[in-house]
């Protein structure tokens, strides 16, 4: 029996890729469905029932990115690799060896429990800014970069061609784009168990819509599809991924800052009142310019994409981002500066939101204490 | 301790087997994921050049049919559903309609030319894969350029895999032995704080390991009682020629 448990846990560690089917102790059929370069995976039971639904993001495959955006995410992911591995080396020194290598086979191992999101839906870590709120941005880089370079070896899973992409859209959104929010929020807010949970959950579902952001703009630069259309369902996509993803995060983030907190990044270095509060705005100011800029240059791809867009479907999944305001501000001021402002605007009214959520529920979190 | 399921094929003697290390091997489908991935637009004859040599390796490295076209079938959803997206999306001539939508003749090749490159990298990758056992491979990413924490990462995570799934079990063990079925919102709680026990657990366990493995003449490398393979890299260096060599026939047939 115990034998039985442990090859079935063995086998559902390596199922996360495609060996679904060929596992021997799973009875259950897998029926993999993709929306845009999402994957999502229905399990049907040997009775016929649909037990369970599971949400992942797939990494970018061979044969999708341009021979220059290859090159140029390369090129870009080594210089960081690099940076991070020396960075990650200082912070660890002697820890480091053990400490990445049981955060990377947490990130594979974190994929294969399920979190139940409604009925017969559930959904899975993907882990990058769990882990830089564990280890520090640099670390988790790395522990990402690890991950994903093994899938792509070992698991087929994410092209080999498309390894500098995926490390810059994964790793850099979840693990380094993610801490930074992070920070940004336990500045804002401060450092109790709860509020580093909430912020955690917000850099998660951040990263997540940024890794998207990503992927739609180097499939567009890549002239595989229109690059609005391409931002635009991506990062619809993943928004919805990312709520499961900040959630999760966030509970272990609160769990872990509750019970074990000497686990975490920096903990006890963090003085009490966090950055001031100025360095914290124009930090925030300098982001929302380059995502301004950002969607600036992605405008500039070929036009009468919201037509395709709605005939696609993609304008209900659309409307319920808040890149929404985009398309509509950019019809009233016309020429880049209106795109400009629509992008400063889309990724403030974000950030916004997600501010608000967290400091009313920390403010009534408190009152209800005190 | 092992992947059983994935290292079917990998004890056999072949061709491929017999005149390439594990290391030679990852070099060979790096290159081949290269040249597919990078193929110019437009250069068809090329592509049909590459699959044929694709199927020439399946046979050299004896792997059967099946095994490969079912590992291709499942990583098929992953680029073959956006893919499809693509004949609408495309601006260019129309060649058809299909209910609201235009099929455009720019976007169907496109898609083909996506698809099929995808699916030549994929089965490369897939050939490596299903002759190589997984320690082999790890032992063959060591040889790769890659940060030595990175190598070293993925090294130790092969090993905690291990461990973790053995304190999951137990964790999970006892969970299931004193608690039931809650409401969602519980159930979340419970998985939240089993998952950060379970880390807790691993990490001291982790360091107690990696400690040991220290104190036993551990030195940043697996070791392997398995005597090196002394191959001569000739015949690598053939095949990734010529694989150098379909690429520039396609970028020649694009521009000629």
């Amino acid at each position: 029996m115990l034998a039985i448990e442990a090859t079935d846990a063995c086998s559902r560690i390596l199922n996360m890729g495609h060996w679904k089917l060929q596992s021997a102790s799973n009875v259950d059929v897998h029926v993999p469905c993709s929306i845009g370069n999402v994957q999502c995976s229905s399990r049907l039971a040997s009775n016929g029932r649909l037990t369970q639904t599971r949400l992942s993001m797939a990494h970018i495959p061979d044969g999708f990115l341009s021979a220059p955006v290859t090159a140029g995410t390369l090129v870009a992911a080594g210089a960081l690799v690099a940076h991070s591995a020396s960075r990650s080396r200082r912070e660890l020194d002697e820890r480091a060896a053990p400490t990445l290598g049981l955060a990377t086979a947490a990130v594979f191992a974190a994929q294969m429990i399920n979190f139940p999101v409604a009925a017969g839906t559930s959904g899975h870590l993907m882990g990058g800014t769990l882990i830089a709120v564990m280890f520090g941005p640099w670390s988790a880089f790395l522990v990402m970069t690890a991950v994903l370079i093994a899938q792509a070896l070992i698991f087929a899973d994410g092209g080999i061609t498309a390894l500098g992409a995926n490390i810059l859209n994964i790793a850099g959104g979840g693990a380094l784009f993610g801490y930074v929010v992070y920070w940004m929020m336990t500045a804002l807010i401060g450092a109790g168990a709860a509020r580093r949970g909430l912020a955690a959950a917000a850099a998660a579902f951040l990263g997540m819509v940024v890794t998207g952001i990503a992927a739609g703009f180097e499939l567009g630069l890549s002239g595989v599809a229109p690059t609005r259309l391409a931002v635009g369902a991506m990062a619809s996509v993943h928004a919805i991924i990312g709520l499961v993803e900040g959630l999760i995060t966030g509970l272990l983030v609160a769990t872990l800052a509750r019970k074990r907190p000497d686990i975490l990044y920096r903990v006890r270095d963090a003085s009490p009142v966090g950055a001031p509060r100025p360095v914290v705005l124009a930090s925030l100011g300098v982001m929302a310019v380059l995502v301004g800029a950002l969607s600036v240059i992605a405008s500039t791809a070929p036009d009468s994409l919201e037509r395709v867009a709605i005939d696609l479907g993609f304008a209900d999944a659309a409307s319920t981002t808040p890149w929404a305001p985009l398309a509509n501000y950019r019809a009233w001021v016309p020429g880049p500066a209106g795109v400009l402002i629509a992008g400063i605007v889309g990724i403030a009214l974000l950030f916004a939101g997600v501010m608000a959520m967290v400091r009313a529920l920390t403010l009534s979190r408190a009152s209800r204490e005190g | 301790m092992g992947f059983k399921h994935l290292d079917r094929h990998a004890g056999r003697h072949s061709w491929l087997s017999e005149h390439t290390t594990p290391a030679q091997r990852l070099w060979i489908a790096i290159a081949a994921a290269f040249v597919a991935g990078l193929m110019p637009s437009g250069a068809w004859r090329a592509l049909a050049v590459l699959a044929v040599a694709v199927a020439l390796g399946a046979w050299l490295a004896r792997v059967p049919a099946t095994t490969l076209l079912s590992r291709v079938a499942l990583a098929l959803p992953f680029f073959l559903l956006p893919a499809l997206a693509l004949p609408v999306t495309v601006p260019g001539a129309a060649v058809g309609e299909l209910g609201p939508f235009t099929i455009t003749e720019p976007g169907v090749q496109r898609a083909l030319e996506i698809i099929v490159r995808a699916t030549l990298a994929v089965s490369a990758v897939s050939i490596l894969i299903s002759v190589t056992r997984a320690t082999d491979l790890l032992g063959a990413i060591h040889h790769l350029p890659l940060p030595h924490l990175i190598k070293q990462s993925l090294a130790l995570g092969y090993r905690y895999l291990y461990l973790l799934t053995d304190e999951f079990e137990r964790t999970r063990r006892a969970l299931r032995s004193r608690a039931g079925h809650t409401s969602l919102f519980r159930a979340w709680r419970g998985r939240a704080a089993t998952l950060s026990h379970l880390f807790v657990r691993a990490h001291a366990r982790g360091t107690r390991v990696h400690a040991a493995m220290l104190s036993r003449g551990y030195r940043s490398e697996m070791p392997t009682l398995a005597p090196a393979a002394r191959v001569h890299p000739i015949w690598t260096a053939t095949i990734v020629f010529s694989l150098a060599m379909i690429w520039v026939a396609g970028y020649l047939e694009v521009r000629g």
